[in-house]
Parts: C-alpha cells; structure tokens; sequence
C-alpha cells in the first residue's frame, strides 16, 4: 500500500543503524583482536549507505547498505615484548580502532535510529488522524 | 448578443456515460474494490503474524521489522473498521428513510 511507502523507507533506516551498530560493536569487541583469518591484527569496519531509488509515484526508496569497507589506516603498533604475536623489536600490530571513535559512532547510529523511530511514530500519527476525519 | 450555453453542454453538469476508472477501463464494482481492501488488510496481518513467529523462534534479529509490520496492520484494520462504520452508517441512513 502507498500509503505506507513511509514507514517502509523508515524501517529501511532502522536496518541500516542496526547494521553500522553491529560494526560498531565488532570493531569495539576486536579492539584489542591480533590475529585474523586473513593475517595480522583486526580491521576497522564501517558501513557504507548508499540512498534507495525511488519511483515518480512516491513508492520505493529508503537507504541501504552498500558496502561493510575496511579502514585503510595502518596498525597501531605497540610495544609489548611478552606478546605472543610481538615481532623481533617486541613491537605488537594492534587493530586500527579508535574506542573514542567509536562510542562516537556508536551514540550517532543510536541517535538516528530513534530519529527514524520519531519519523515511523509520526507517518502513524498522520495516518490516525487521517482516519479521525469521518469521526466527527 | 450573449450565446446562451445548454447545461447539459457544460462539463459541471454533464453526466458520464459509464462510471470509467482513470486509466480508461471501466470501475470496479464496489464489492470488488472492498473485497481487494479486506484482503490487503488480511494479508498484512498474516505478515505481521509470521514475523511474530519468526521473532519469537529466533530465525529474526530485528525487532523493528515485527514493529513496523504489526504497525501497518494495525493502521489498515482500523482503516476497515473506519469503512466498515461509514457503510452502516449510509445503510441506516437509508432504512431511516421515510417512504
């Protein structure tokens, strides 16, 4: 039904702040991960959103996410000699996440997940008084 | 000198030879277009039931998708139930009349 075209792009706003929320809490949970599957410390992740075409008529549209792309920034390298994963001077590889960036991340993905619960909250309430029109 | 216009030329008053929908074929008749809405509404509810189900066995991590379903069927029983009272309403009406 059109009429509910904007709860649906809503909703598809919610999928996407849950998505960026479980990245976010991968890449806080491996914030101290040295070993992959792929080799060396852990990678930051981070989601990429890309706008959902929408038809003349006012159906479709929304967001979703495209792409979970790795942070290209180099390891953090710590000195901790007695570190299994050390290399010869004692220097540990440690995963490219920042946890300030990251709580950041974290209160931005939750603030717009409520925006979109505001944005659902409102198209029902404009839908309800809609519906008050025959009851006077 | 004014010309002075037949009403029944002039588009207000002119009646339309057969109800026509916009797209050129003729209207569907009423019991069809509340028969579609029932099942539409019937639809969204039983959609709504499975995402409960699947929620509640685990197959689904988003609570919000469950919300937003039962939210539209929600929205769309209380749209029936709107039209539903409109047509008693016109029904007793029509029974109230005096003959």
């Amino acid at each position: 039904m059109a009429d509910f075209s904007s709860l649906d792009i809503s909703a598809s706003g919610l999928s996407a702040q849950r998505r960026r929320m479980d990245t976010v809490a991968e890449n806080i949970a491996n914030a101290e991960t040295t070993r992959t599957a792929q080799g060396g410390p852990y990678r930051r992740k981070q989601v990429v959103f890309q706008a959902l075409p929408n038809t003349p008529g006012g159906a479709g549209g929304g967001v979703t996410v495209t792409e979970v792309a790795t942070d290209p920034r180099p390891a953090r390298l710590v000195y901790r000699p007695g570190h299994p994963d050390a290399n010869a001077e004692g220097y540990v590889r440690m995963p490219n996440v920042n946890i300030l960036e990251e709580m950041v991340d974290m209160v931005s993905a939750t603030r717009s997940y409520e925006a979109n619960v505001a944005a659902i909250n409102a198209a029902k309430q404009m839908t309800r008084k809609a519906l008050e029109i025959g009851r006077g | 000198m004014m010309r002075i216009v037949p009403t029944g030329a002039t588009p207000a008053f002119s009646l339309p030879a057969a109800p026509r929908a916009a797209g050129g074929e003729t209207a569907k008749p009423f019991a069809d277009l509340l028969k579609d809405a029932v099942d539409q509404v019937n639809r969204l509810q039983s959609q709504a039931d499975s995402l409960a189900d699947q929620l509640a066995s685990g197959k689904l991590d988003n609570v919000h998708q469950v919300m937003v379903a039962m939210e539209k069927a929600s929205l769309a029983l209380q749209l029936t139930i709107q039209v539903r009272n409109k047509v008693i309403e016109a029904y007793q009406e029509m029974m109230r009349t005096q003959v």
